[in-house]
């Protein structure tokens, strides 16, 4: 299965790259759209943190933000493309046969790239509130990558089921746009969420965040396994049963 | 065994007609009916709206051998390719390929319209299979023969379709695959492309791939193929040499039971025969000859016309004619009532095999009762060699050289 991949890694890069390439050709934006939705996001939090006060312990609000927004908007646009990857490569489906779980990958691909882009929004959040002396560096921060490897398998997971789901029903990407929008207030991006909201692997995904980055602090082990457990589930269950109904996807389009 | 590249071992191939369900709200209530009435599907029976696409096609291509299939429209050519790329899977039986494969079967289908053709060719040789060492080495060769050298940094939304084309098909032939499919892709491009495409093909051949090659142009098939594979409504017809195969298919062209029967209306009789009346198909340049076409209305039908049409060797329509256009007057049928229709044609063709199809429609609001191809088919002979379609009744004499210039001087004064 890993074996097919490393075999198509070149498409798989190729098509992360036109991705990108496509997003930024012909924008008058061009990188700075990378920033846009963070940016809009931070601002709807800046707007809420004036009529509400949230306990974030001796955190910055901005900084305890930032650290929700740029998780999750990139969890938003990847599961956004995601959906879609099969759905709006339907010529290359139905005419050229390579593994077509290539599709979605790329999608996350291409969003987790802009996703690293966007954390110079943080880095230089840090930097400013370390000098401040309102924040700092712990060696924490070393583990923040084995959390983001977990994001991204448990976001590829879902993006192939959602791919999958939105080629059969093409009502499936109004079904996910719609729990996304909602999804962001039963998620710990403006205010922390503890209890019953730990359901949606999303909140303890970002609480460990804020652990790691922000309060340098070991995050409680029973989360990070669970987190693990649970994207390495979703991934190959997703995988698995998008390898079992690939051969179908040409003929139900 | 081990020269055989492709081996296609009795494979069958379902489809259902029209839509599946395309959103959740349609098929909740549709599984819920299944659930209560619990059948469970077989995969070689048909349910209802479902229909054969290939029924027990089988059929092996060495190496460096080159299969032709031919058929009609919906015959399951194009099915064939799609399960041996790998795009759909076969309900029955199995097929194997050895080596590495490329499909033309849509060229540039992998062209993002944004990118430029450099970029393109690098993102559609990655699609096909082609690792970035390959693409590059080959890069200049993929350019050069596209002759797209120019734009080559344009993107390639403002290339016309045929440059399109052009790129596509010289990326995917450079692949040097060891078995190359490839449907109906040279009927794009100009004349002088389609013979280079022709030629790359021959020398992909030569070089020792093996080609399975659709088409609807029995001459690059012949050019190509050996053998050649007729498909029939999903079924094998014969698989043979490609001479044989065209004659065979040629003839298949005279049983009219090939398309179906209208239920408005049915042809019962076809005829053709020469001018007095001789029932035969082989005609001389320049000889006249009557088809004759007799119906039976199955159902009360108003202002009917019947139209004809040839087609030529290589299945273009070369002439069109319906009793509406020479202004007769349509007529109106009553349930059992049988009524014919003669056309007397001139055969000013040159040597070949020609297609007749027929159809009866009301004109007025262009409703087809029966379409019927093909109706039949004849052959002309050409009392001299000649090339073509349209026989111009030539006649020729030698001048002098002294003559012309007075033939010249003549037609200026």
């Amino acid at each position: 299965m890993i074996e097919r991949i490393v075999q198509h890694r070149y498409l798989l890069w190729m098509l992360i790259w036109r991705d990108i390439r496509i997003r930024y050709k012909q924008s008058v934006m061009g990188l700075a759209w990378v920033f846009f939705m963070p940016c809009l996001y931070v601002g709807a939090g800046l707007v809420i943190s004036r009529v509400a006060t949230f306990d974030t312990g001796n955190i910055p609000y901005p900084l305890f933000m930032l650290i929700g927004v740029l998780p999750w908007t990139f969890f938003v646009s990847s599961l956004k493309f995601g959906t879609n990857s099969l759905a709006s490569n339907i010529n290359l489906v139905t005419k050229i046969y390579f593994p077509r779980e290539v599709f979605p990958f790329s999608a996350v691909g291409a969003c987790f790239a802009d996703f690293l882009v966007a954390c110079l929004l943080l880095v230089g959040v840090m930097v400013f509130y370390s000098l401040q002396g309102q924040a700092f560096f712990s060696f924490w921060v070393l583990f923040v990558p084995i959390i983001v490897i977990f994001q991204i398998l448990f976001t590829a997971g879902l993006s192939l089921l959602l791919a999958m789901a939105n080629l059969f029903f093409r009502d499936t990407k109004y079904i996910v746009d719609g729990i996304l929008t909602i999804g962001v207030f039963a998620t710990p991006v403006y205010y922390p969420l503890h209890g019953m909201f730990l359901l949606n692997p999303m909140t303890p995904i970002l609480n460990i965040y804020r652990d790691l980055l922000a309060y340098g602090r070991a995050p409680a082990w029973d989360t990070v396994s669970y987190v693990a457990a649970i994207s390495l589930c979703t991934f190959f269950i997703g995988w698995i049963s998008f390898r079992r109904s690939e051969f179908l996807f040409a003929e139900y389009i | 065994m081990n020269d055989i590249a492709i081996e296609f071992e009795n494979v069958s191939k379902k489809f259902k007609r029209g839509e599946k369900f395309d959103s959740l709200r349609d098929l909740i209530p549709a599984l819920a009916k299944k659930l209560r009435s619990g059948k469970k599907d077989s995969p070689s029976e048909l349910k209802e709206r479902e229909f054969w696409a290939l029924r027990d096609v089988s059929f092996q291509v060495k190496k460096g051998e080159a299969l032709g299939i031919i058929g009609s429209n919906g015959a399951g050519k194009s099915t064939v390719l799609k399960i041996l790329s790998g795009i759909i899977r076969p309900t029955n039986g199995h097929y194997r390929i050895n080596g590495r494969l490329s499909a033309l079967i849509e060229v540039g289908a992998g062209f993002h319209p944004d990118l430029s053709g450099r970029e393109n060719v690098f993102l559609n040789g990655a699609i096909l299979g082609m690792t970035p060492k390959e693409i590059s080495t080959r890069f200049d060769e993929i350019v050069d023969f596209s002759g797209l050298t120019e734009f080559i940094d344009t993107p390639v939304k403002r290339y016309s379709s045929g440059m399109y084309a052009r790129l596509g098909f010289s990326v995917a032939i450079h692949m040097k695959p060891d078995v190359l499919l490839v449907d109906e892709v040279l009927s794009v491009g100009d004349m002088a492309f389609q013979a280079k495409c022709q030629q790359k093909m021959q020398e992909v051949a030569n070089s020792g791939a093996s080609i399975v090659f659709i088409s609807h142009n029995l001459y690059a098939i012949a050019a190509l193929c050996k053998q050649t594979l007729i498909l029939r409504n999903g079924r094998p017809v014969m698989k043979g040499s490609t001479t044989e195969a065209i004659k065979v298919y040629c003839e298949l062209a005279n049983s009219p039971s090939d398309v179906g029967e209208g239920t408005r209306l049915v042809l019962q009789h076809v005829e053709i025969a020469d001018i007095k009346g001789q029932p035969g198909r082989t005609f001389r340049s320049g000889q006249s000859f009557l088809v004759r076409l007799n119906f039976l209305a199955q159902e009360r039908l108003e202002k009917v016309a019947v139209g004809l049409w040839l087609r030529g060797p290589t299945g273009e329509q070369i002439f069109h004619i319906s009793t509406q256009r020479m202004h007769m007057d349509p007529i109106d049928l009553v349930p059992g009532q049988e009524f014919g229709v003669q056309f007397e044609l001139a055969a000013n063709l040159c040597s070949g095999s020609y297609i007749i199809g027929a159809v009866a429609k009301r004109y007025d609001r262009d409703v087809t009762y029966l379409v019927v191809e093909p109706v039949g088919n004849i052959e002309i002979v050409a009392a001299d060699d000649s090339g073509g379609i349209a026989w111009l009744s030539p006649s020729c004499k030698m001048l002098a050289t002294g003559s012309l210039s007075g033939m010249l001087n003549g037609t200026s004064a």
